[in-house]
């Protein structure tokens, strides 16, 4: 006799591919939003946040594509923005963290520590601190960093050398 | 890729990231290379850039369990995508095989106050405000305080049980307002409000005024005389009142966006008060300053200053008379004796938790006698025997240990230079041999006790 399988090969294999891209892009995300934020409790929601937002915004793309680097980057990125922006004082504070069971622990906290590097990115501006940790940390390719932070890679060249330069500055400055 | 400016006698033609992320090619990339080979001050950028690359590219990553990536997946991909990947095609949908189709109810239920707060914060945030400020610009916010009274009437009837003697039929609207107050102050109020309506005839004017004034009207006691001509007034708003008069707590329910706006306002004036006081202040000091400047070129001013100036001779003649301090303890003595050296540069060496590195930097023939001495627990004097100290740059050398150098002082043939020490250290010192592009060097070691 034969077994005969039957199932959606199409949406299995894309629900596969999604949760593969989850799994793979997960920690690069948290980490890059804990250094850009400078805060390892608050990257875990605005990280699932961007995440959600992307794989919510699948259903108005066509059927195959799966979540895409950048996309998740750029929606990281602009959560990571608007956290930090400041708030008004007459606005209330929302608590926006998101606990992992077990996540934090100490071995993470450590490796997040406030060394020296980390202190100099913390003091760069938003944009030159994304664009740094982009390229230098996540290892973005130029096409995926210009998706990014919108801009052409032809200028991305001088974006990133300013952004190191300065970060070079200032960790020249802080470092004794 | 190359940029064809220069900082002021730096050279900045080659771009180093276009170099270090290979984004050179062609004739660009030539005559980069050919560039770098002549340029040593590009070649040090290039060099600059590649370490810090290096070193943000070597940051630590922390490492996420397995049990919080299922959490973080179950959190942040949507059911829908998560249970049949492709059901997100809605068009595709098997027809017999996707039957879990209670995505909508299992939505709501665990993921969305988590994850859709985080995207929707400022939306809610704004929805917020908005929703509290047209609270705050209509007078007419009666009909929101008939509802509450209704949930409220219910639980009147627990106090109706304790004030069961009192009015019946109006106390049912002032009977929630009478609970609060119970429960925050005292119960002989009641009492009192009965009691008080006849003896206060007199202030039915000031009935909107106690309008206005309930939250903040503490003083139960002057409030309740007050209340009892709004009890007697026909007009439901004076039947609120009374309630209001009495209870401290009532208020912050119906006034809630009141003090919310007053308080932003007292705050917005405070802030404004404050700015004018700094102001005025700042001007104030700049004015009394200019007074006294003017004040000062009378005889009596310069007489005072004069004073001070006659202070300080004399504080240098102290130490004159005391000789003892001078013999500091001295902690090291190095160098070949050489004369005529210059020291140039004091350049902070190795940053290292442990202790901080001075490097001394002299040109000549040789190594002066340097002594090292400490004056006391936070002072580090070196002295630089038949050399020139002056005129180095001293500005910024701060560390752990140290708290700063002061200016170098040049005595006779002999230089000194004193190290401020921000706590007890302890000092180790040596000498190196001009070598390569390095001259002549001293080198102070101070750690951490």
């Amino acid at each position: 006799m034969d077994q005969v399988h039957v199932e959606a090969p199409v949406a299995t294999a894309q629900a596969a591919s999604l949760e593969r891209e989850f799994y793979s892009d997960f920690p690069l995300v948290l980490n890059y939003v804990a250094r850009l934020v400078d805060d390892i409790d608050g990257a875990v929601g605005i990280t699932c946040a961007g995440f959600r937002q992307v794989a919510d915004s699948l259903r108005h793309r066509r059927t195959g594509e799966g979540l895409r680097r950048a996309d998740v980057f750029r929606a990281a990125t602009e959560l990571s923005r608007q956290a930090l922006k400041p708030r008004r004082w007459f606005r209330r504070q929302h608590n926006t963290q998101l606990s992992l069971e077990g996540f934090p622990q100490t071995e993470a906290r450590r490796a997040l520590r406030r060394d020296t590097v980390q202190r100099a990115l913390t003091a760069l501006p938003f944009e030159a601190r994304a664009m740094v940790l982009l390229r230098d940390f996540v290892k973005l390719s130029y096409e995926e960093l210009g998706d990014v932070v919108d801009i052409a890679p032809r200028k991305l060249v001088y974006a990133l050398d300013r952004s190191r330069a300065e970060l070079g500055e200032i960790y020249d400055y802080i470092k004794f | 890729m190359t940029t064809s400016s220069s900082e002021g006698n730096r050279c900045t033609r080659i771009s180093p990231s276009a170099v270090l992320d290979d984004r050179l090619d062609g004739k660009d990339l030539e005559w980069a290379r050919d560039h770098l080979r002549r340029c040593e001050a590009c070649r040090d950028r290039v060099e600059d850039f590649r370490e810090m690359l290096l070193r943000v590219g070597r940051l630590p990553s922390a490492s996420v369990g397995a049990a919080a990536m299922d959490q973080a997946f179950a959190v942040a991909i949507p059911d829908r995508l998560r249970a049949e990947g492709g059901s997100r095609s809605f068009e595709i949908a098997p027809p017999g095989t996707t039957t879990p189709n209670p995505p909508l109810p299992e939505l709501p239920t665990p993921m969305r106050p988590e994850v859709s707060s985080v995207p929707d914060l400022l939306i809610e945030l704004e929805r917020e405000i908005f929703r509290d400020e047209p609270g705050q610009d209509h007078p007419t916010p009666l009909p929101p305080i008939s509802e509450p009274t209704s949930p409220m009437m219910t639980e009147p009837p627990v106090e109706d049980l304790q004030a069961v003697p009192p009015a019946e039929e109006v106390e049912p609207a002032s009977g929630p307002w009478r609970e609060v107050h119970i429960d925050s102050h005292r119960e002989p109020e009641p009492a009192l409000r009965d009691q008080e309506p006849k003896p206060v005839a007199v202030a039915p004017q000031a009935e909107p005024e106690l309008d206005t004034w309930r939250p903040p009207a503490v003083s139960a006691t002057e409030a309740p005389p007050d209340v009892i001509p709004a009890a007697t007034g026909s007009n439901v708003v004076f039947e609120q009142e009374p309630a209001l008069r009495f209870d401290q707590e009532i208020a912050p329910a119906t006034p809630p966006r009141k003090p919310d706006t007053a308080m932003r306002l007292a705050v917005g004036l405070g802030a404004a008060a404050c700015v004018l006081l700094a102001a005025v202040l700042y001007e104030g000091g700049w004015l009394a300053k200019g007074l006294h400047n003017l004040s000062s070129t009378s005889p009596a001013a310069a007489a005072t200053v004069h004073g001070s100036a006659s202070a300080s001779p004399r504080f240098t003649a102290t130490p004159s008379p005391s000789p003892p301090p001078p013999p500091a303890p001295v902690l090291f003595t190095l160098g070949n004796g050489v004369s005529g050296n210059s020291v140039f540069r004091i350049r902070p060496g190795t940053a290292v938790a442990g202790y901080t590195r001075l490097v001394f930097d002299m040109r000549g023939g040789g190594l002066p006698t340097m002594i090292v001495t400490r004056p006391d627990d936070l002072h580090v004097a070196v002295t630089f025997k038949n050399s020139t100290v002056t005129g180095i740059p001293v500005n910024g050398i701060k560390s752990y240990q140290i708290a700063g150098i002061e200016p170098a002082v040049q005595q006779g043939a002999d230089g000194t230079i004193t190290i401020d020490l921000a706590r007890p250290v302890r000092v180790t010192a040596f000498t190196l041999p001009a070598t390569g592009g390095y001259s002549w060097r001293l080198v102070l070691d101070l750690h951490t006790t």
